[in-house]
C-alpha cells in the first residue's frame, strides 16, 4: 500500500494530514504519534542500526518546508483503536 | 495550557525543591541484577543513601526482565530516606496497564515519576516482544497532568486519600525529618543535550513542556562542549536539570555499551583511555586504580563546569557494577 498516494484506509485518524503525508503509526518503529523519540542519532533511527531515516525528522524537515515548524511542536493525543480493524468494536 | 512546574505545592525537602532552591543535588540509580533477592536491591538502596538524596529506579530498562520497579521501591522504601524516582516506560503496557501503574504508585507514596517512551524491544533480551507504545512519553505526561489537575485518568475518576498527602520519616543516622511523599504526582522527562539536531530537540521539549514538566533528567553526558549549547537553551526555561554519567571500570563493558548508549556517541579519547588502562596493569588493585584516575580527572572536570556555568543543578550516576566510584566523584566535583 502507498501510503502517500492514495491515503491510509487503516485508520481514521488522519495523522498524514498533520504529519505532511508521512504515517507515524506505520514507518515509525514506537508508532509515536509524539515524536522523535531520544533513540535518534544524526537523524537516523537507532533501531536498525542506525540505518534508517528517523521519520519524525522527515516530518520535521516537512514542516520546515512549509514554515510551519511552530505546528510541529503541538499535541496529538492517543489513537482511537475503536477504529482500527480487525482489532477495534466499530 | 496550563503548566505545572510551579514548585508552590512541594514541600521544601523534596529534591526538586533543593535544586530549585540551589542546592546540588547527586542521585543514584538502582542497577538490576538476575538475582531474585531482594536483598541485592536493599544492600544498594543502603550504599547509596549515604552518597546521594535522590535514587531513580528503572523500568526493564535496556528492554530487558526484571523485577518491578513498583515492588522494588516498596521494598527500598524504608531504607532510603530521601526521594525514589520510579520510571514508567510506555513499552510493554498499554494505556490501561500504564494508569494502573500510576495510581499504584501514587497510593503507595510514589509520586516522582520519570515518563519515558522506553526502548525497543528488538533491542533487549525477548526481541520477539511485541513493542507496544500505545501511549508515548508525551501523552503519559498528558495523562499525569489530567490526574493532577482532575483527578482522573481518561475521565474516569478516583478519589484520594484525604489522609495526610506526604508523610515524614524518621532518619536513622539523623534527627533531620525527611519528606518522602510529595502531594501530587512529579513528573520528569528526559532530554539528549548531545543531539546532533538541536532544533528538532527543542521542539520536541516544547510540545512536551506544554503538559507540564517538574524536572528533567539527560541522557548521559561526556562532553562539555557537546552539550552546553542546548543546556544554555534549555536553562530559560526554569526547570530544574540533573545531568547523567556513566563511568566505567571495564574496557570491554565499555566497548559493548558505546553500540547501545541512545542518540549518543561514546568518544573515543575515553575508549582508548579504559582500553589502555585494562591492558597496561598487570594486578587488579592497580587496575582498579587506573579507572578510578581516568573517571574522575575526566568526568569531574565536565560536571564542575557544568555546575559552575549553572547548566545542570544535580547529577546521577548510572553506574555498572562500579558503586564505589561515586564517594570519589563526588568530593572531587565539591572540591572542583
Amino acid at each position: 500500500m502507498d501510503l502517500n498516494q492514495n491515503g491510509c484506509t487503516i485508520c481514521s485518524e488522519g495523522f498524514k494530514k498533520e504529519t505532511k503525508g508521512i504515517c507515524p503509526f506505520v514507518q515509525c518503529p514506537k508508532s509515536m504519534l509524539n515524536g522523535p523519540c531520544s533513540d535518534m542519532l544524526n537523524g537516523k533511527c537507532r533501531i536498525g542500526g542506525y540505518q534508517n531515516e528517523c521519520i519524525w525528522v522527515q516530518i520535521y524537515y516537512r514542516f520546515a518546508e512549509q514554515n510551519r515548524k511552530k505546528d510541529f511542536s503541538s499535541y496529538c493525543p492517543p489513537l482511537d483503536w475503536r477504529h482500527i480493524y480487525p482489532r477495534g468494536a466499530e | 495550557m496550563h503548566v505545572n512546574n510551579s514548585i508552590s505545592n512541594l514541600p521544601k525537602q523534596h529534591f526538586v525543591s533543593r535544586m530549585q532552591e540551589g542546592e546540588f543535588v547527586f542521585g543514584g540509580e538502582i542497577e538490576y541484577s538476575t538475582s531474585l533477592d531482594l536483598q541485592t536491591y536493599r544492600n544498594q538502596a543502603n550504599f547509596l543513601k549515604s552518597h546521594t538524596s535522590v535514587l531513580a529506579i528503572p523500568d526493564n530498562p535496556g528492554s530487558n526482565i526484571f523485577l518491578s520497579n513498583i515492588a522494588i521501591a516498596q521494598v527500598i522504601q524504608s531504607l532510603y530516606p530521601y526521594d525514589l524516582v520510579l520510571s514508567i516506560s510506555c513499552r510493554d503496557t498499554n494505556r490501561l496497564g500504564l494508569a494502573t501503574r500510576l495510581i499504584t504508585a501514587y497510593s503507595l507514596g510514589f509520586r516522582n515519576l520519570l515518563l519515558v517512551t522506553g526502548d525497543h524491544p528488538s533491542l533487549g533480551s525477548v526481541p520477539s516482544s511485541k513493542p507496544v507504545f500505545d501511549l508515548d512519553s508525551t501523552q503519559l505526561l498528558h495523562l499525569c497532568h489530567e490526574f493532577n489537575q482532575s483527578g482522573t485518568l481518561f475521565g474516569n475518576y478516583f478519589e484520594k486519600s484525604q489522609g495526610i498527602d506526604y508523610k515524614l520519616c524518621q532518619n536513622a543516622d539523623s534527627d533531620q525529618d525527611f519528606c518522602i511523599i510529595p502531594p501530587r504526582l512529579v513528573v520528569g522527562t528526559v532530554i539528549n543535550p548531545q543531539n546532533s539536531l538541536p532544533e528538532i530537540e527543542m521542539a520536541r521539549f516544547q510540545r512536551k513542556k506544554t503538559e507540564g514538566i517538574d524536572f528533567i533528567q539527560t541522557q548521559v553526558i561526556f562532553q562539555a562542549e557537546a552539550v552546553i549549547p542546548l543546556l544554555k537553551e534549555f536553562h530559560h526555561e526554569k526547570i530544574p536539570i540533573m545531568a547523567g554519567i556513566v563511568p566505567l571500570n571495564n574496557y570491554s563493558l565499555a566497548k559493548k555499551i558505546s553500540n547501545f548508549l541512545p542518540g549518543v556517541k561514546f568518544p573515543k579519547s575515553l575508549l582508548q583511555a579504559y582500553k589502555i588502562a585494562s591492558q597496561n596493569s598487570d594486578n587488579s588493585k592497580n587496575k582498579a586504580k587506573m579507572f578510578d584516575k581516568i573517571n574522575t580527572n575526566y568526568y569531574s572536570p565536565l560536571i564542575t563546569e557544568l555546575k559552575h556555568k549553572n547548566l545542570i543543578q544535580g547529577l546521577y550516576f548510572a553506574t555498572i557494577d562500579y558503586p564505589i566510584i561515586i564517594p570519589a566523584l563526588i568530593r572531587s566535583i565539591l572540591n572542583g
